[in-house]
């Protein structure tokens, strides 16, 4: 049995107050369902049978009647605040626990620089600096999460590390360190640097993720070009709720579709747009066909345009998208990275964005884009994006947290990262549309326009790499003003 | 008691009755937030408490509402 959603409308942390958001979710339900009672007493005071009562009848039932309303809205309105202040004090729980975070990451950052600078300058001051620091760094990097899979390990008597998410914490701690320890051997870290996991820092994660993938390009060079290839179109009710979004995303399935795109009219001419991405399809370095190969997944943290995203907009322009007309986007793991570097590019009218299980954490987007983003504590995919944006980008950043298994193992043993997996995305759209919760309420009343009105057309766009020059150094347009 | 139309009137019982039921349905999550104390916690329990209270007023006149439209009917 997994953990209700946890949603935090500060961006960045989960907020560990399950049993809090629990009791408020039930506390909504509560409020509805008095709405209910109240709502059927109003109707039975207003049948036809009622004013035909005995006035020695009618008068205490009416006494009555009004009482029980008044009990109900008493209760409800009580229920209500209820909810809402054990809300707020999980909030105020995970804005503490985000500043604890913070000052974590920092002194892993601020460790990671002086063991760099300390190795850097052993020749001149001895090893006992490097050797302490590099103990500190040991401590935190190796041994804090090899406890954990230990004792993980006894426990459920399975050795899965890459779902245990103190050790995916540890993990996301390095990965963000790794940029400190070469400024710090280089000398160059400064103290904003430690305070602040900025990307497109040198030697940030966006110069790592670059360098890897220029790797890729000179290993394989070949000449190829992009092929689109549009199939399945037909009519398509509107989405229900956000878990139909979730649904609608392509599998990452090789030579099906990795793009869907649906086209909605509103009663005022309106048009409107969904883009649904799927993830990697083929995690080769450089796929030989697939676009959606590990390189798209290395540029796109690069900030670089890869061959996916570009997949990704050509198809968008082909089915007609305009630059004024508005388009939510949806995807899921780098499904999720293109469709946030696409929002992030400012080169469509985004009117939302949803990212399932993305390594966008980082990615600022405008606060006229909301952003609802689906994170389980067991995947590693999100992680890699790194310490996710503070401030007011991550403010903006509505984060959907579940923990799939706790001690408990996954439902499907046979893949790799099974918390990652879509049908487990699903699962979490639905409990977030059954949560009640404020953030997601304000996602869902910002977007509104997507969920109600008539039919409209969708169509299925396959992208797939053929004879021609490879099509992934197209340099990115400037992005607009307003994006940070 | 004039019983201008006993079955419509049947009808009202009947309905209050399900009233009754559907109090007894509504969720209410536990008083207590299971490892976790402040004085947030405590008026939160509190408040659960009162709210519990409420129900039970709220489900005590339904009943007498329901027993006043069965006696009314025929």
């Amino acid at each position: 049995m997994s953990d209700p959603v946890t949603v935090s409308g500060g961006g960045s942390v989960a907020v560990e107050t399950p049993p809090m958001l629990g009791a408020a979710g039930v506390l909504h339900e509560t409020v509805r369902d008095l709405q209910r009672i109240d709502a059927a007493l109003c109707e039975l005071r207003r049948d036809p049978a009622w004013s035909l009562l005995d006035p020695a009848a009618r008068v205490p039932a009416d006494e009555r009647a009004a009482a029980a309303m008044d009990h109900c809205r008493t209760a409800a309105r009580s229920a209500a605040a209820t909810a809402d202040a054990v809300r707020s004090a999980a909030v105020q729980y995970g804005a503490v626990e985000h500043l604890v975070t913070a000052v974590v990451d920092s002194a892993s950052a601020g460790a990671a620089a002086a063991f760099g600078g300390a190795l850097r300058l052993a020749p001149l001051v001895g090893p006992v600096p490097a050797m302490v620091t590099g103990s500190i760094e040991l401590q935190t990097t190796v041994l804090l999460p090899l406890a954990e899979t230990i004792a993980h390990t006894v426990r459920t008597g399975r050795f899965e590390p890459q779902m245990d998410p103190v050790v995916l914490r540890g993990v996301q701690r390095d990965i963000v360190a790794i940029d400190d320890l070469v400024r710090g051997f280089l000398l160059v870290e400064t103290p904003r640097q430690v305070a602040r996991d900025d990307p497109a820092a040198p030697f940030g994660s966006e110069s790592i993720a670059g360098a890897l993938g220029l790797g890729f390009l000179l290993l394989e060079h070949p000449d190829r070009r992009l092929r689109l290839q549009r199939s399945g179109v037909g009519a398509m009710p509107r989405p229900a709720d956000l878990a139909d979004l979730g649904r609608r995303v392509p599998q990452d399935g090789q030579g099906t579709p990795q793009l869907r795109i649906e086209r909605y009219r509103d009663p005022d001419g309106t048009v409107r747009w969904i883009v649904y991405s799927s993830g990697t399809v083929h995690f080769a370095p450089l796929h030989e066909r697939e676009p959606f190969d590990m390189l798209a997944n290395l540029q796109g943290v690069a900030d670089e345009p890869s061959a996916a995203e570009t997949a990704t907009v050509r198809a968008m322009r082909r089915a007609g998208i305009r630059d004024d007309q508005p388009v939510l986007l949806v995807g899921h793991s780098q499904g999720a990275l293109n469709v946030t570097r696409i929002a992030q590019s400012g080169r469509f009218d985004v009117a939302g964005v949803v990212t399932l299980g993305g390594p966008t954490g980082q990615i600022a987007l405008p606060r006229s884009v909301p952003v609802l983003a689906a994170e389980h504590d067991e995947d590693l995919v999100p992680l890699l994006g790194g310490t996710p944006a503070a401030g007011a980008a991550g403010l903006n950043r509505v984060v959907v947290r579940r923990r799939l298994y706790g001690d408990a193992a996954p439902r499907d043993a046979g893949s790799a990262l099974p918390s990652h997996e879509m049908e487990e995305y699903v699962r979490t759209l639905v409990d977030a549309d059954r949560s009640g919760a404020t953030e997601v309420r304000r996602f869902e009343q910002r977007t509104r326009d997507y969920f109600a009105g008539g039919d409209g057309a969708v169509s299925s766009w396959q992208a797939s790499r053929a004879t021609g020059r490879l099509d992934v150094r197209q340099p990115r347009p400037p992005r607009s003003g307003h994006f940070q | 008691m004039r019983i201008e139309d006993g079955p419509s009137v049947a009808v009202l019982a009947v309905a209050a009755t399900r009233l009754i039921a559907l109090t007894d349905a509504v969720p209410l999550p536990p008083p207590e937030l299971m490892g976790w104390s402040s004085p947030t916690s405590r008026a939160y329990a509190q408040d659960v408490r009162a709210l519990q209270r409420s129900l039970a007023r709220l489900r005590d006149e339904l009943a007498e509402l329901a027993v006043l439209l069965a006696r009314a009917g025929p």
